[in-house]
Parts: C-alpha cells; structure tokens; sequence
C-alpha cells in the first residue's frame, strides 16, 4: 500500500502549542511518526548564567504559564537545598497549596483540551469554568492568575491569613461541587471511554525504559511521583501517588483526573495543619557547588542542575522538563493508530511544549 | 528530604570508550536514562548522565572528554535519551555519534540562531586566507 508523509501541526486546532508530528500513513492507519520541535525556543538556561540568581526566579516561573509556580519552587528548593537553607514551615505549607492550586488549574486545562480534542465542546467548557475558580483563588492569595511570583529563596512572599483562610475553603467547595458534575462525564461516558480506551498503548515495560514521568508514566502502572521524595511537606499530608494500570489514553485521563480529587483533598489538608511562623528567612550567601533536584509537575517530574561559583551567578542552569520526557512515548504510542485518534493520543501526554523548549 | 547537593568526588568519572558498556549494565539492572547534564570546562567537556533505578533513585555517571573527541549515542540502549543527546550537540557542538534520530543540530536551534550557544569558551574563526 503506498505511503504517505504529511505534517501534523505545528498549526493545528488541537495543538495549543506547536510542535508538528511528520506522520507517515498507509491508509488511515499511521505506521511512523517523527515529532519536530523547535518553534518557541527561548534560549532560557542561557539567561540564567546572565541573571543575579535570585532574579532566576523571575525567570524560570516564565518558562511555562500553566506550571509557573512550580518552576519557582523547584529552583529555590534547588538553591536552597545547595545553601542549607532551612525554610520556615508555614511557608513549606503554603508552597504546597499553590502548588497544588496550580497542578488543578493545569489539569482542568487539560481535561478541557481532551474534550475539545474529541469534540466534546460542553465538556470543555465545564472544565474551563470549574478551573476559572482556581485561577480566582490563586488571584485572591497571591495577586495573580498565571504567574504568581510569590516563592522566593528562603520561603513565601505572602501570606493566607485567618480573614482569607475561609475564603479560599468556600472556593474548594465550589471547586468539588463543579468536580462532582464533570468526573462522571469523564470516568463513565459512552462516547468518552469509545475515543479513550484502547488509544494510544504504552506497555508498562516501555513507559519505564522511555523514561517517560508524571501522569503518562503512572497511567502505566508505576507508582513514580517526585513528591514522595520528600520537598515542601507531602510527607506530613500523607501523599500517595495516584496509579492506574490500563497503560491506555483513558488510564492517563483517569490519573490526572483522580489527581484534581487529591489535590484539593491536599489543599485542605493544608490549610488545616498549617503552623503559625514566619514566612521567610534571610539568605545573604551565594551558592557554590552542585545541586539537584526533582520536583512534581502536572505533566511529571522537573530535574534541576545548578552550578554555583560562589558568586551571584550561576555557571550553569540545567532544566529538563517534563514533556522532554514524554515526548519519546509518541513514538511508540502513535504508530498503528487510526489517524483520527491521533489528536486524542497526543493530548494524553499533556504536551507542554513552552516547557521543553525552554 | 531530598538529598539536592551533589558531591562531585562520589561519582564515577568514566571515558567516552567505556560510556556504552556502563550504559548497558545500567540498563539491565532496570535503570532508565532522566537527562544528561553538559558543561563547559574548557578545554574539556563534561558530561553528567543521570539514570534513575525503579528504586527512584538517581544513578550518576560523568564522562570526561575533550572537545573534539566522538561521544557514542547511548540511544540505542535507552532510546529516551535520544531528544537531550540532540540537545547537547546543538548547545555544546559535543560529537555525539550514533544518535537513533539525528535532528543535524536543527531541533531547537536555526539556521540563523548563534550556533553553540552554551559554550562558555567559543572556538576561534579559522583564518581562511585570501587576497587582499
């Protein structure tokens, strides 16, 4: 049967960034893929040797508009783990909430462009005004929808004081009641499960040797999430990784989806435990040597390198994200699919492609 | 708590020609490749591996070289390094051979963009001759 090669994005409705799969198909059927990145490069670890290193942070919460406030977090973990310096609880619990305050808001993103990848436009936009909640409480404590810029070395900029605290309860309650609506849709729909089961397999034995993380990795059955490792104070929260085992599109769907549940659950856990303090300390060095770090991102685990001289620069600033990681599964998860589930394929890693080109 | 930082003394420190055979015994104690870390430490390279265990544990292993010595691609054993090994001949201009795809230095980089741009020490214009 005679091939034929054509390009899938880098334009494209589901795409919301682009990136373009060269897809080769015989028929309907895709028999090879080449993904194409390259578009939005922005040369980012390059500045950060430029940069006074505090101001990095400034820089790497810009690496990515959906998972800013973790990429805050895990450089000021990362040099503040390379200048022993001890951060004050109440602000390890307040970078818990917006983490997770941003991983819901990333996932109900994502949930909404699954939808709308299928043609589920209602879904998608019951996804969107659940997650316009979160963004009004990420708004409401730290000033911003998007990039809230409140991790600094040695804590938190602001605070979630006694006369906020209710406020944002009231939100995750609004939150779970738009939840409670939207998970059935998606873990029981007829045509949901139709476009979702069975799309895109990646084997439990190839999502570990491709190095794939985050949802796309546990959605294969391997209990891997980097806030097991014990940053911010998931250990005190009593956080289990969430894991599926049908290595399919719907089992990622699923993870991320169970994920929202878990993160509120995280998010109240946290105002609840959290302790009176201070909010920051005082770092007056600069950092020398090697660090490295991992954190959980929506999409998965960030790896940060960092290599200080002692001085206010960095001599090398080393961020391997996420989708750098996922990427390679399109190869294995795309060739023998119908072309029409290819856009439902290739949302289930949940490419973030501002974050790998950094 | 995460351990976050690194002592460079603890990590084995590996040549280019030894890479492949490491990489391979890795692998088939079910390790898997996370990223690779290049640095610029004219006149060598050193490149950090990183491979976790199912452990979740981080492997390290560093390959020194010099800047105009062949690296083997370590993508036919772990094909998710292929996308960073990319990466690092396009920043770095490191000669990374073998590789499972081969973007030719053009996967984040134009033909326009400042070629090797992590490279703390750029290479001196060849002098091409002429007239005057």
């Amino acid at each position: 049967m005679a091939r034929v090669t054509f390009p899938f994005g880098p334009q494209h409705p589901v795409l919301p960034e682009a990136i373009q799969l060269q897809l080769t198909c015989e028929d309907e059927r895709v028999v090879e893929v080449l993904p194409v990145i390259g578009y939005m490069h922005r040369g980012i670890e390059k500045a950060a040797e430029a940069n006074l290193y505090p101001n990095n942070i400034f820089l790497c919460e810009r690496i990515c508009g959906i998972c800013s406030f973790i990429h805050a977090l895990c450089y000021c973990e990362l040099i503040e783990g390379m200048m022993r310096v001890e951060v004050p609880p109440r602000a390890k619990y307040l970078r818990v909430v917006w983490s997770e305050l941003s991983r819901i808001h990333s996932h109900m993103l994502w949930l909404g462009l699954l939808a709308d990848s299928f043609g589920f436009e209602s879904l998608f936009m019951q996804c969107w005004r659940a997650r316009e909640i979160i963004l009004d409480t990420l708004e409401m404590t730290t000033g911003q929808r998007v990039i809230q810029s409140s991790c600094v070395i040695g804590g938190v900029r602001r605070d979630i004081d006694l006369d906020m605290e209710p406020g944002v309860r009231r939100q995750m309650a609004a939150f779970q009641k738009e939840l409670k609506s939207i998970y059935p849709v998606f873990a029981k729909d007829y045509t949901v499960k139709l476009r979702t089961v069975g799309k895109g397999v990646l084997p439990r034995d190839q999502a570990w040797s491709l190095g794939t993380v985050g949802p796309t990795l546990r959605g294969s059955g391997w209990a891997d999430d980097a806030r097991t490792l014990g940053y911010a104070v998931y250990d005190d929260l009593g956080f289990e990784p969430v894991v599926e085992i049908g290595c399919d599109s719907y089992a990622r769907m699923m993870v991320r989806l169970r994920e929202v549940v878990q993160s509120v659950e995280l998010v109240i856990k946290a105002l609840d435990q959290m302790p009176e303090g201070d909010l920051t300390v005082t770092v007056k060095s600069f950092p020398e040597g090697e660090g490295l770090i991992r954190v959980e991102q929506p999409r998965g685990e960030l790896v940060e390198y960092a290599r200080g001289n002692g001085t206010a620069y960095l001599e090398r600033l080393k961020v391997r994200t996420p989708t750098f990681s996922n990427i390679p599964a399109l190869l294995v998860m795309l060739p023998g699919c119908e072309l029409a589930d290819v856009p439902v394929i290739t949302m289930s890693i949940d490419p973030c492609i501002a974050c790998t080109e950094r | 708590m995460q351990q976050v930082r690194v002592d460079r003394g603890a990590d084995p420190v590996i040549s280019p020609d030894a890479l492949l055979k490491e990489v391979e015994l890795l692998a088939s104690e079910g390790a898997r490749f996370t990223t690779m870390i290049c640095l610029d430490l004219d006149p060598e390279f050193e490149i950090i591996y990183l491979f976790q265990k199912p452990t979740l544990d981080v492997v390290r292993l560093r390959v020194r070289m010099a800047k105009d010595e062949e690296l083997p691609s370590i993508s036919s054993i772990l094909l998710g390094a292929v996308l960073m090994e990319n990466e690092i001949r396009e920043f770095f201009g490191v000669k990374i051979i073998n590789l499972a795809i081969d973007f030719k230095c053009r996967m984040l980089l134009s033909e326009k963009s400042l070629q090797m741009p992590l490279l703390k020490v750029r290479p001196k214009p060849k002098l091409t001759g002429g007239g005057e």
